[in-house]
This record gives structure tokens, C-alpha cells and sequence, in this order.
């Protein structure tokens, strides 16, 4: 009974997770903006990993692989930030450098 | 089923990112994609039942040779990933491409069916290690193979690493790694996260170094992840090897003439070249860590090497 009950949150948890990827993908494809496709893949898909790896601790054999899995997660998290906010200030230092006679959408 | 489904998700993707790599045309795009591919691929190794590649593959395929191919596009085109322009006859002709992707399909179709052929002799040499694992002193199969039945290939692997690495450091003109600095000003966010970052790392390759002897693991992979922290240390704007270090270049020839030393040792105790047992597991350890440590200083000697040849 309770494995029933762990194996349908774990599904449920991981399906969802997989919703936000998609979302986040979505949004990293189809938005106009550096800035946007930032908050599409790092809010998003920081998001989904996190209900990935909940369904994953829900179904995991052991304590020390739950905290293995909680531990990618944060390093992840903490990573993607990283990354996107050494990306954001890259382009916010290019914006400034760029004459305004040269203004172009972001590629 | 659902198996299934994966390997087919996961070959499919394969194939893509790899066209994807080939047929892009700008230099910053081509690298990011190369380290997803190294990432699926590592993943892919994990569904063939080989957790050790997919370390190697993780650690030095999508991450130092990723961080490597990055810095190089960046310094040739710039940050602004501008299109590579159509030289003529140059390889971004895309008939000139075509040909070649047509040769690479060429080329694994007669793996495949090479494979195909032998399929009846797939169970591999796991037998044959298994009946000597005993003696090699270490229990795990790759492992024993890679430092005790073929320790001959993984010395010349490391005579591969100092050739590359020496061939940067004379090619830069890199006088002294203790005198080197990225010369970049981080700022707080990348500065603590580095710092939070840097000890996890080191854990992490120690562990994975050490485990190399009961489990997938092994030198190789600690040695790259070690590495990658000293490459992000430099990047940062740190002084990886402190004045005090005086760490030398010659010091690059550690994993290298380890080898020599242990086969030295082995020649004044006795008549072969083999050692057997518990000696064998002391012999193994130390070639790892003489491995990790050089893998570690090389990696960080061609990064640094890469941007060093602007003096």
C-alpha cells in the first residue's frame, strides 16, 4: 500500500518536473530577450530539477542517497544562478559598450 | 520498454548535437554544443554499463576539454560569437562538410557491422579479469586493467599528457606557473561561488581517485575534477600555485615517471616485472595518486598555457 502511495508521488513529482524542462525550453526557444530566455532557464528549469530530484528522494532505497540527490540539487541551483548571472552582466557590460547608433536585438 | 525508449532518445540526440556541432557556423555555439554532447554521451556510457568512461567523459570530454575549446573560440572570434565566414576550400565549405559527415556515417556503419559480426563473442574479457583479480590487488575489473594486467598502455597515456602539456608550455612560452595570473577581477558572485565551490571539488576528485580501487572511479577522473577546481581558481583571478609552491614545469613529468620509478623498484627487488598481492594494492594506490596529480597539473598547465601565449 504505501509503496503504491510512493511509487504514484514519485510519478507525480517527476512528471511534473518534466512539465517545467519543457516550459523552460519553451521559453529559452520562443522568447524575444537575453534577459527573458534567462529567467525562462534558469527559474524554470532550477524548478523542475527541484521536483526531479523530490520525486527521485521519494523513491530512494536510502537516506544517504536522498542527501546525495539533495546535494546535486543545490550545487545545480547554485551553479545556474551563477551562470546566469555571470551572463545577464556580460550582456548588461556589451549593452553599455555598444553605441546606441548600433543597437541591435539581442541574437 | 521505457528503456528503450531512452537509448533511442539518447542516440537520437547523439546524432543531432553531433550534426549540430558540425554545421554550426559560430565557434562559441559550436563548444557549448560539443560539452552537451560530451554530457549526453557520458550518459549514454552509463546506459552501455560503463560508469567509468562516463566519469572520464563527464570530467575531462565535456568538462576541461569544453572549458579548453570555449576559451580558444573566445580568443579567436571573440566575445561576440560572430559567424566563422565561408573561406573558400576551407572547412566551413559546406560541400566540404557534407562529404565529411557522409564519411564519419561511413565510418560508423563499419563499426556497427563490425560489431554486428562479432556478436556471438560479446561477453568480453570479463572472465579472463576475473579469474587474475585476486592477484592484481585491487577489486575492481577496470581498474586492474588499467594499472596492473595493461599498466604498459596507461604509462604511455601519460606519456601522451606530458607531450601535449610541454608542447603548450614551449608553444606559450610559459616560464613559470607560479607567475601566472588571469588577470581577471571577479566579482562577488563568482568569487564566493568559487570559494563555496573549490572544497567540494577537491572532495569530490580525492574521492573519486580513492574509490577507484573498489568501484568506478579512479585517477583519471579525480585528477580532471581537481583540475577543473584549479581551473576555476585561475579564472577567477587567483594565484593557483603559491610563491611559496615554486611548483615547477618539470613537475608535469610526475605521472609519467612514476611509472619508471615503480618499474625501477620492481627490476632491483626481483626478476620480472610483476608484483603480485597486497604490494601490487600499495604499488596501485600511489601510481593513482601520481596519475591524479598529474592529470590535475596538466590540465591546469594547458589552460594556462592558452591564454599565456598573448605575452
Amino acid at each position: 500500500m504505501t509503496s503504491v502511495l510512493r511509487d504514484g508521488a514519485s510519478a507525480v513529482l517527476l512528471v511534473s518536473g518534466v512539465l517545467f524542462f519543457v516550459a523552460g525550453t519553451v521559453g529559452l526557444l520562443r522568447f524575444p530577450d537575453l534577459s527573458s530566455r534567462l529567467h525562462a532557464v534558469t527559474k524554470a528549469d532550477g524548478l523542475g530539477l527541484g521536483l526531479v530530484t523530490a520525486g527521485l528522494v521519494v523513491a530512494s532505497p536510502s537516506v544517504a542517497v536522498a542527501a546525495k540527490l539533495l546535494l546535486i540539487w543545490a550545487v545545480a541551483l547554485t551553479g545556474s544562478s551563477v551562470a546566469c548571472h555571470l551572463v545577464a552582466a556580460r550582456d548588461v557590460r556589451a549593452a553599455a559598450a555598444r553605441p546606441d547608433s548600433e543597437r541591435r536585438r539581442d541574437g | 520498454m521505457a528503456e528503450t525508449a531512452l537509448d533511442l532518445l539518447l542516440a537520437l540526440s547523439l546524432v543531432g548535437l553531433g550534426a549540430s556541432v558540425v554545421f554550426t557556423e559560430r565557434a562559441v555555439r559550436a563548444s557549448v554544443l560539443f560539452t552537451i554532447s560530451g554530457l549526453v554521451t557520458a550518459v549514454a556510457w552509463v546506459r552501455l554499463g560503463a560508469p567509468d568512461i562516463a566519469l572520464a567523459e563527464v570530467a575531462v570530454g565535456a568538462g576541461v576539454t569544453g572549458a579548453l575549446l570555449l576559451d580558444t573560440a573566445i580568443l579567436l572570434v571573440g566575445p561576440a560569437d560572430v559567424r566563422v565566414g565561408r573561406r573558400r576550400g576551407g572547412a566551413a565549405d559546406p560541400a566540404r562538410r557534407v562529404a565529411a559527415f557522409l564519411g564519419a556515417i561511413a565510418v560508423v556503419g563499419g563499426l556497427v557491422w563490425a560489431m554486428w559480426s562479432l556478436r556471438s563473442r560479446l561477453d568480453g574479457l570479463g572472465g579472463s579479469v576475473d579469474a587474475v583479480l585476486e592477484d592484481t590487488g585491487v577489486d575492481q575489473r577496470v581498474t586492474a586493467v588499467l594499472l596492473s594486467l595493461r599498466t604498459f598502455d596507461t604509462w604511455l597515456e601519460m606519456g601522451v599528457l606530458l607531450a601535449a602539456a610541454l608542447g603548450m608550455v614551449v608553444a606559450a612560452g610559459l616560464a613559470r606557473l607560479a607567475d601566472e595570473r588571469s588577470g581577471v577581477d571577479a566579482g562577488v558572485v563568482e568569487e564566493r561561488f568559487v570559494r563555496l565551490l573549490t572544497p567540494l571539488l577537491v572532495l569530490v576528485g580525492v574521492y573519486v581517485l580513492s574509490r577507484g580501487t573498489v568501484a568506478a572511479g579512479g585517477a583519471f577522473q579525480g585528477g580532471a575534477v581537481i583540475g577543473a577546481a584549479a581551473i576555476l581558481l585561475w579564472v577567477t583571478g587567483h594565484r593557483v600555485v603559491g610563491r611559496a609552491a615554486h611548483l615547477p614545469t618539470a613537475l608535469l613529468s610526475g605521472g609519467f615517471g612514476a611509472f619508471i620509478a615503480v618499474a625501477v623498484a620492481t627490476m632491483a627487488v626481483s626478476t620480472t616485472l610483476a608484483v603480485r598481492g597486497t604490494p601490487a594494492t600499495v604499488v596501485i594506490v600511489a601510481l593513482e595518486v601520481a596519475i591524479g596529480f598529474a592529470v590535475a597539473y596538466t590540465m591546469l598547465h594547458l589552460f594556462v598555457a592558452g591564454r599565456a601565449s598573448d605575452h
